[in-house]
């Protein structure tokens, strides 16, 4: 794991394949941000314990372990969850459009078709958000 | 003559009055009677009696007085007992005992009194003698004799009234059990005032007569309340004949029409008299007599019947001899079932039947059985219940269930193939509509299964569902029905008429497709996303810097990867199509909103090439009903062609207007066009045609392909008018009504 720097960006990464994972992790710390990887929800969730501040989740659909994207998220925003708040961008190659009318009933901030998009233009994407709010 | 009148004598003459009066209202009730007609004699009778007792007590001349007891009094007491007993007799009609015989019996003792009574009058009276209430007979020893006859023949009558009570049942019971009190209270004090008192030396006035009053009472109210002597058979047989659907001829020897209830004068359109007396050959044909003597179980014949407009109703057939008690035959009674409501019923479970084979996933050996009962009906159809049986057969073998709902009643009914679909195993196959969904259907689909079936009876429409139900043992299953809405002459619906059917395993198939698709897409389109985005990240020199030869190379692996991505993006839509688990979500939108989108994504490439680009919307485009996924799928797949097909400058129009029922999309372009051999070709999966592959190696060949899969799936056409070398123009047509939703586990990508 990176050392987390103090006044960088946090993001949680949440992706299966570890080469996948591994350029998401380069390219959001060419961009200033601080990076924890998770592959599989149960994982995720102990980052999300351990690491004080995690300003943005980066979620993928299929995961390790018998949980997916979905069951994260639905954890993550409920009422009682500390971690609410913290914006949530699913970059997945699953894309059905019910399953991201899902996502973004449930909270997501965005939904990515990973194979359509470019790494650069997601990372700014999230950058926008955490600087300007939209 | 002069009168001396007491009080008692005055009742007296109230209560035979009153007897008579009865007597008159119940032979108004039904003077062809021979029960009322024998009532109105015993009421006769009795009146003579009570008239000539009243006259006997209350003349001041002894002489008058002895010649009315031994003249006019005899006349009513001794007729009435016996007419009362063959009034009853008639009445209960027992046939073991209700006979000439013992009805003429019965007035045989009245004979013998009567004459005695007439020829020696002293054998019963010695004289007169003056009491309180009047003259009365002194009796000599014969007259007790007399009184004993006439409480036999009363007490007689009453018991007979009582058990008659007690043994029938209904209505009847109540009618009897009036007759039976009345009687009783006539007898009894009858028997006390002129049996027990001469016998115990006690002075009272006759009162027989008095009660006798009650007795009318008893009977005036069964006869009011209860149809006493007024619900004859007769009666209640012409109320049924005037009931019954079926058509019922009564002929003469000669055939002619004696009798035709209410039913056939109807369907047949005739009047009454256009018909009585007329050979029924004008209803049955000419042939009709001989194909009579051919029958052998004068059953279950079918032949034609003609109504006054020309008409002929297919009818069942049977007749039977009307005979007297010497087995002479008199006529006939032809009994004729209309068998056009029989033969609507079958067409229209033929229709249902022929319905469910094209839609059901029914094993062809199933789909055989049915058709061949389908040939069969068209042979026979008057063998329905060979026909029903068979049915059931195909159906259980399809498990196929039945159900009808009645609107009036609010009554599902079902059949035992039904209930073995719900896995259940009732005896009783009805129930409160309310009650099957709460019971039955999943609580997440009960909502919409009522508001479809609700809908479906306000618009009259046939209609079609898909939901899940529960079992007694919790397990779900997915069940299909399919039914038809009857409506009555006014168009009011009336019921319901449906098929159910299990579709679970077809369900479960439908879900592995698409879990399949779905894995499909997230494996192939992993590794591109590895290839783009370490690409991607060599390009931006993440990983050092690059010359300009690596950069190029780069750039190639690239740009083959993003055509890689579009490929599996168009197969997955594709292998959608094909495995028909796309959905269809429409939504109210209007098309030139859509096309302004694409027009707008697509300018970039317009001002690359230089290309003219035109476009036209009519001003008469109304709101539509359309899936915006697939109308903008539609439309850029095609403006893209249009685009990447016409050289630089070339021109490039859209046109969108409302055309010969059609809502048309036009895209013209100047461009290189399809060649005329093989124009045949273009909508064929992987197709291109040899000119574009000659200067474009990017296509696919599946946009077009998809674009005439969607439009067939939404009742949408496309085709083209195109020249090699001038330019293509392409036309689609949408529903200007819409598209229709289609219920399926994913859209297109």
């Amino acid at each position: 794991m990176a050392k987390i720097k103090k006044n960088n960006y946090v993001a949680l990464v949440i992706e299966d394949e570890r080469p996948l994972l591994e350029a998401i992790r380069m390219k959001l710390e060419k961009n200033g941000f601080d990076v924890v990887g998770a592959r599989k929800v149960e994982e995720a969730f102990n980052h999300m314990k351990d690491v004080e501040k995690i300003d943005a989740v980066w979620l993928d659909h299929y995961l390790l372990g018998s949980e997916n994207g979905l069951d994260f998220l639905a954890r993550i925003k409920q009422e009682d969850s500390k971690w609410k708040n913290v914006p949530i961008f699913v970059v997945s190659n699953t894309a059905s459009p019910e399953k991201m009318q899902t996502y973004l009933r449930l909270g997501a901030v965005k939904f990515y078709i990973k194979a359509e998009k470019r790494l650069e233009e997601i990372i700014a994407d999230i950058k926008s958000f955490l600087e300007n709010g939209k | 003559m002069e009168l001396n009148v007491s009080i008692y004598s005055v009742f007296s003459l109230l209560a035979a009055s009153v007897d008579l009066a009865i007597g008159f209202f119940v032979l108004s009730k039904n003077y062809a009677s021979k029960v009322n007609r024998l009532f109105f004699i015993s009421s006769v009778a009795l009146f003579v009696w009570g008239l000539g007792e009243f006259l006997q007590r209350s003349t001041t001349s002894y002489n008058l007085s002895y010649l009315f007891f031994i003249y006019l009094v005899p006349a009513g007491s001794v007729v009435y007992p016996p007419t009362l007993l063959y009034f009853l007799n008639n009445l209960i009609d027992n046939k073991k005992i209700n006979t000439r015989i013992i009805n003429f019996s019965l007035y045989i003792p009245a004979l013998f009194f009567l004459i005695l009574r007439y020829i020696n009058p002293k054998l019963f009276v010695s004289n007169m003698t003056l009491k309180y209430w009047g003259y009365v007979p002194v009796f000599s020893d014969f007259y007790f004799l007399f009184l004993l006859y006439v409480a036999f023949f009363v007490a007689l009558a009453t018991i007979i009234s009582i058990v008659y009570s007690l043994q029938s049942k209904g209505r009847i019971r109540k009618q009897a059990i009036f007759m039976a009190i009345g009687c009783f209270v006539a007898t009894v004090s009858g028997l006390l005032t002129q049996v027990f008192a001469p016998i115990f030396k006690i002075e009272i006035p006759e009162m027989s007569l008095t009660f006798s009053a009650v007795y009318s009472a008893f009977i005036a109210m069964a006869v009011t309340k209860y149809g006493l002597m007024t619900l004859t058979p007769e009666k209640v047989a012409k109320d049924i004949l005037k009931t019954i659907n079926d058509f019922i001829i009564v002929v003469n020897n000669e055939y002619e029409i004696d009798l035709i209830n209410d039913a056939a004068i109807k369907k047949l359109n005739y009047k009454q008299e256009d018909l009585i007396g007329r050979s029924v050959s004008k209803l049955l044909g000419t042939d009709f007599i001989k194909i009579k003597d051919s029958l052998t179980d004068k059953k279950n014949f079918q032949l034609n019947i003609l109504t006054k407009i020309g008409e002929n109703i297919p009818v069942s057939f049977e007749i039977s001899e009307i005979k007297d008690s010497k087995d002479k035959i008199f006529g006939y009674v032809i009994l004729l079932r209309d068998m056009q409501e029989m033969n609507n019923y079958i067409n229209e479970l033929q229709k249902k039947t022929n319905a469910l084979l094209g839609k059901g996933k029914i094993l062809e050996e199933q789909q055989r059985a049915v058709l061949n009962i389908l040939e069969d009906v068209e042979a026979e159809k008057e063998k329905t219940k060979k026909f029903a049986d068979r049915l059931d057969l195909a159906t259980k073998s399809a498990k196929i269930g039945i159900f009808e709902f009645n609107v009036a009643k609010n009554l599902l009914t079902w059949n035992r193939q039904t209930e073995n679909i719900f896995g259940k195993t009732r005896k009783r196959l009805l129930g409160d509509l309310n009650v099957w969904l709460k019971e039955s259907v999943h609580p997440e689909d009960q909502a919409r299964v009522k508001m479809e079936f609700d809908q479906a009876f306000t618009e009259k429409n046939d209609y079609e569902s898909v939901y899940r139900i529960v079992w007694p043992d919790k397990s779900i299953h997915y069940v299909k029905h399919s039914a038809t809405i009857k409506t009555d002459d006014s168009g009011k619906p009336v019921r319901a008429v449906g098929v159910i059917w299990d579709v679970t395993s077809e369900m479960e198939v439908d879900r592995a497709k698409t879990e399949f698709v779905s894995l499909a897409s997230h494996q192939l389109r992993t590794p591109l996303s590895a290839i783009n985005w370490y690409t991607e990240m060599l390009l931006a020199g993440d990983a050092g810097k690059l010359n300009k030869e690596q950069k190029q190379y780069l750039e190639e692996i690239y740009h083959g990867n993003q055509r890689m991505v579009e490929l599996v993006n168009s197969l997955l839509n594709v292998s959608r199509l094909e495995l028909g688990t796309f959905a269809i979500e429409p939504e109210m939108c209007n098309i030139t909103d859509l096309a302004e989108i694409i027009v707008k994504e697509i300018s970039p490439e317009i001002a690359k090439k230089k290309q003219k680009f035109t476009k036209k919307y009519s001003k008469n485009i109304p709101q539509t009903m359309l899936d915006k996924k697939l109308t903008i799928m539609i439309l850029q797949n095609l403006l893209s062609n249009a685009i990447k097909y016409t050289p630089e400058k070339g021109k490039v129009n859209l046109e969108i207007g409302l055309e010969k029922g059609c809502l048309q999309i036009k895209i013209s372009d100047s461009g290189l066009g399809i060649p005329a051999s093989q124009q045949n070709k273009i909508f064929s999966k992987l197709f291109r045609a040899d000119n574009v592959r000659a200067t474009d190696t990017e296509g696919t060949g599946l946009g077009l392909y998809i674009i005439k899969s969607i439009l067939d799936n939404v009742n949408g056409k496309i085709w083209f008018e195109s020249i090699e070398n001038k330019g293509t123009t392409f036309f689609v047509c949408l529903p200007p009504t819409g598209m229709i939703k289609k219920e399926g586990t994913k859209g297109l990508a």
